[in-house]
């Protein structure tokens, strides 16, 4: 077995001292779909934005344990949190468009985080729109408002908006949930085949989905993860070092450690 | 009394405060184009005033009016736009906020001639600037400060929690994140507030009329201990010489001026309001 992509140990999240979720040992791999799998309040979803702090700004939260991916603690002093948000992506359970247009949304944040790339956004803004099936929809109307887009159009560029990027770890916060079942369906296959490139965790309360995309399905029930293996139905071959290629090892978030792309 | 009765009663007491304060309003800007309107024409809005302000224009107090309450904006929108971000930005998980809020809110309730007062002991004289336009920019600046930062705070605050995140997800950093999310999305507020603002700076005396201005033999100031005359401190002066006709519409035409002039920003704020409410036109 390859060493994990994201590894929890001891980890215990809680808000204002009320326990949310408690002593939590797991190892997630790369180029696997992990669903976390609860109902609903069961602390999925903390857990999820867990691995890429964006819980940090919550009045009360705190968190206990360590929290490693590529090997790094990401809780610990000195890590660059901006950094590893742009290596560890989220994606929300509604999609989140800002009121301009479609080419506007997708630069939104590599304009400020990847500069160097100004002279290939073009390149990069059709290329991720094509990973997510959605250029030939919109390669017209890159100037129109997002917010004309359907609901699934705009989880696509969402997630689209996102793999311009290029994280290591792709976080989805049941991202189907706010979609029509044929929307929903092409969501799940795009994440099949995004998980070639990427690491998916994917949080559901749907039993059914869980089972029809996951490599591996992680129950979370009051505050406790039950972890279960699932046949996998992509040929995984994670190696960490080919995941971590190009950039320092042991300072994988910190600003020093990223060389450009 | 049955229940309808009751509620006919209510509803006639609201239609009755409603129509009586919007009456308060046309009376007001009736009398104000009524009496003023014949003062009005291109020499009134051209010339330098004369005879002690009977006659003439009111060409050095509009510009005098312009040059307070724009320096007032040039000052305040920076130190306004920068507290409110300093708090909701980077003050960590918001600490402050509400303390910040609160003061924010008693500096507006102050009443302004507090501010000419101390204005005028600190600025015309701990600093020696004397009664200049100086220090009426800085006393307006410090005047306007709240309604700007209210203005700025309330589209910040108004801002869907998704957007902020979402900008946080993709990695940016909180200046990142002001130039991509937060100004983008709030630069109507700033905007707004300052326009409020400067109207709020455009229709103050009390401040200004011992600190910076001087009503007769004053055109542009040509240092920065200079003082300039307004359309306030000409209406105040004017209004006192009640027994002259003539001077009494002077003051009257001076008033639908400086009336024009806070219509128009505020007018121009509402519209901002307007189309940010309804960004595509009403189109869907």
């Amino acid at each position: 077995m390859n060493a994990p992509i994201i590894e929890l140990k001891g980890v215990c999240i809680a808000y204002n001292q009320r326990t949310v979720l408690e002593r939590i040992n797991l190892s997630l791999h790369s180029k696997e779909i992990t669903t976390l799998l609860g109902p609903s309040g069961s602390g999925k979803s903390t857990l999820l934005k867990s691995l890429c702090r964006m819980n940090d700004h919550i009045k009360g939260f705190s968190l206990e344990g360590t929290v490693e991916i590529l090997e790094e603690d990401i809780y610990a002093s000195g890590v660059d949190v901006y950094e590893l948000r742009r290596s560890v992506g989220l994606v929300f359970q509604k999609p989140v468009m800002f009121p301009r247009s479609i080419y506007e949304n997708m630069v939104l944040g590599v304009k400020r985080t990847r500069p160097e790339w100004r002279s290939q956004f073009s390149d990069r803004v059709e290329q991720s729109l094509k990973e997510v099936h959605l250029w030939d929809e919109v390669k017209d109307r890159l100037q129109e408002h997002a917010t004309r887009l359907s609901q699934g159009q705009q989880q696509r560029l969402a997630i689209a908006r996102t793999l311009i990027g290029e994280p290591q770890i792709l976080l989805m916060d049941e991202p189907t949930s706010s979609l029509d079942p044929k929307s929903k369906e092409a969501l799940e296959s795009l994440a099949i085949e995004l998980a070639k490139k990427c690491t998916l965790v994917w949080v559901t309360h749907d039993v059914e989905q869980a089972h029809r995309i996951s490599d591996r399905v992680v129950y979370i029930l009051e505050g406790k993860v039950f972890d279960r293996e699932k046949a996998s139905h992509t040929t995984v071959s994670p190696d960490i070092q080919q995941i971590s290629k190009g950039r320092g090892k042991r300072s994988f978030f910190s600003r020093q450690g990223i060389e450009g792309s | 009394m049955s229940r309808s009765d009751k509620e006919n009663l209510l509803l006639a007491l609201l239609g009755l405060a409603t129509i009586v304060a919007c009456c308060f309003l046309v009376l007001i800007l009736s009398g104000l184009i009524y009496r003023g309107w014949p003062a009005l024409d291109w020499e009134f809005l051209t010339a330098p005033a004369s005879d002690f302000g009977r006659q003439g224009g009111v060409f050095y107090q509009i510009l005098g009016t312009l040059i307070l309450m724009i320096g007032a904006g040039l000052i305040s929108v920076p130190i306004a736009l920068a507290s409110v971000l300093f708090f909701t930005e980077f003050s960590p998980q918001k600490t402050g906020l509400e303390t910040y809020r609160t003061l924010i809110f008693t500096l507006n309730g102050v009443p302004t001639i507090l501010f000419g007062l101390v204005g005028y002991l600190f600025f015309s004289q701990f600093l020696g600037i004397g009664v200049s336009w100086l220090t009426g920019v800085l006393i307006l600046s410090i005047m306007i400060l709240p309604t700007i930062q209210v203005s700025i705070l309330e589209a910040v605050s108004a801002m869907p929690l998704s957007y902020r995140e979402t900008g946080m997800a993709l990695g940016l950093t909180p200046e990142q994140l002001i130039r991509s999310v937060v100004l983008p999305q709030c630069g109507y507020g700033v905007l707004t507030g300052t326009l409020l603002g400067c109207a709020r700076a455009g229709g103050e005396t009390a401040a200004i009329m011992f600190t910076a201005t001087a009503f007769s033999g004053v055109q542009l100031p040509e240092s920065l201990h200079d003082p300039v005359t307004t359309l306030q401190t000409h209406i105040l002066t004017l209004s006192q010489e009640a027994i002259d006709p003539q001077s009494v519409t002077t003051a009257w035409g001076s008033g639908l001026v400086l009336m024009a002039i806070v219509f128009t920003l505020i007018a121009a704020s509402y519209l901002i309001r307007l189309r940010v409410a309804n960004p595509d036109g009403g189109q869907a």
